[in-house]
């Protein structure tokens, strides 16, 4: 199983480069990505429904400029793979995820804020070596694929079994809640859908 | 523009936001980017001042870059082949252009690929599977289940046909971009007047506002025609669904976000287990 979920953590922070690192060709968005850990985990509908509903979720959150959204490649897979194999209730399961594409914020925002100085720094070795500017761009992907894996490898462990232990000991309220507010997802997106295409 | 220069831009254009970083944005990516353009017929000690001129701060919509480095290779290859004030005239337009023609393009493609053509594409997901026959997206189901009654075709297909709706307007604008600024490289307007922006973008709404609010209609009759029959409690959940589209619609206005509306009716709704 650890194996199964180390692959699974490798092809998120793959598809997480997607989201603006490489391509942006929407491989990364979470439908698609809910599908295909879905599909890999054997819950293909529940990976495609979650992802469907990641994404009506966080239908708002547009990364326009410096803003940087929750992540929704993590929120799609964590949710799938805390169903999977973490055995979490579905509602369960989507909270932890969006908890784990939270965090992520703060991670990228870091890694931001880390290449700040890399214009100098390429400025400086360029006049000796115009031509390492392709091994900057390597070493960026490279450390933004790592450090992406990193956080989720430890953050999907970390809320995983958080999460899990706590849900055990919740009121049967809330679980009722959680399911209630669950399938209102998609009549909430659909509601923030229309309203976001009418705006001029 | 040479055929080989524009392929190694085109690929490289995709990696632009690499390196992103507060400071300077897309400066890394851009100088990446434009890198083959520059290295042709040049000393080391040119490409290295054309080199850190597109490492100047830069940033704009990924996808409407692809013009903006048109631009830039065009001028380029000008600055190239001029010395002494004219010189340095050109390297002037060169920052002035891609600053003025980053902020404009930027605002075109953030309205254009998030405002109209993401929402579409969630529409084209939900649309193929209902008319796929698959309505679990609203309503309950049950997740670990295999049922042959579910076409899992059907639901690929949808993912698949977003993407390619997507794709098919963002590679396209990369690569016919890049030959558009190259072209226009000395007009003003230069990238806002690609494409009739202001038409396309007016007729994509009105097709995502159909889509979208066709979804709508026939996920209410599934969700009327599921209920129907199903005494109180199905009556109570036709009115909050239609309770919460509403309130979904309502608030984008107030720029809520969606996840705080979930949190607020899973916390709404335990309480009201709690007694019922």
């Amino acid at each position: 199983m650890e194996k199964q979920i180390i692959f699974l953590c490798a092809l998120t922070a793959l598809l997480d480069l997607d989201i603006a690192f490489v391509g942006q060709f929407f491989i990364s968005r979470p439908t698609v990505v809910g599908a295909v850990i879905g599909i890999l985990c054997g819950n293909f509908l529940a990976g495609a429904l979650l992802g469907l509903w990641a994404e009506l979720v966080l239908v708002d959150h547009i990364m326009i400029g410096g803003h940087i959204a929750p992540n929704r490649v993590f929120f799609a897979s964590s949710s799938v793979i805390f169903f999977s194999f973490f055995k979490m209730p579905i509602p369960v399961a989507f909270i932890s995820g969006f908890a784990i594409a939270w965090g992520g914020v703060y991670v990228d925002a870091f890694m931001r804020k880390t290449r700040s100085s890399w214009g100098r720094k390429i400025e400086k070795e360029a006049k000796d070596n115009p031509y390492r500017i392709n091994s900057w761009i390597f070493k960026s992907v490279v450390q933004q694929f790592f450090l992406m894996l990193a956080y989720f490898g430890v953050g999907l462990f970390a809320v995983g079994n958080i999460a899990g232990g706590l849900w055990k000991h919740a009121p049967v309220a809330l679980e009722k809640g959680l399911w209630f507010a669950f399938f209102m997802i998609p009549w909430l997106g659909l509601g923030t859908l229309l309203k976001h295409i009418r705006s001029r | 523009m040479k055929k080989i220069i524009k392929i190694r831009i085109f690929l490289r254009s995709f990696l632009i936001q690499t390196g992103w970083n507060y400071e300077r944005m897309q400066n890394v990516g851009y100088a990446f980017a434009i890198f083959p353009a520059l290295v042709l017929n040049r000393s080391k000690e040119v490409l290295y001042k054309a080199l850190v001129r597109h490492l100047e701060n830069f940033n704009t919509q990924p996808i409407m870059s692809s013009m903006v480095l048109g631009v830039s290779v065009k001028l380029e290859e000008e600055l190239a082949s001029r010395e002494g004030p004219e010189a340095d005239e050109i390297e002037k337009r060169i920052r002035i252009t891609k600053r003025s023609m980053g902020s404009a393009l930027g605002a075109i493609g953030d309205r254009f690929f998030w405002g109209i053509l993401f929402p579409i594409t969630v529409g084209i997901i939900v649309l193929t599977w209902q008319l796929g026959g698959f309505k679990n997206w609203i309503l309950p189901v049950d997740f670990g289940s295999h049922s042959p009654d579910i076409n899992y075709y059907v639901i690929s297909l949808g993912i698949t046909l977003s993407l390619i709706f997507y794709n098919s307007f963002a590679i396209w604008i990369r690569w016919r971009g890049l030959d558009f600024g190259y072209k226009c490289a000395s007009s003003t307007s230069c990238g806002v007047d690609f494409i009739d922006w202001h038409k396309l973008i007016n007729r994509l709404r009105v097709l995502g506002i159909f889509i979208l609010s066709l979804i709508t209609a026939v996920a209410m009759f599934v969700a009327f025609k599921h209920s129907f029959g199903s005494g109180a409690q199905g009556k109570i959940y036709i009115a909050c669904s239609i309770g919460v589209f509403i309130l979904g619609f309502t608030l984008k206005r107030f720029n809520h976000r969606n996840v705080f509306v979930f949190a607020a009716i899973a916390v709404a709704s335990s309480i009201v287990f709690l007694f019922v």
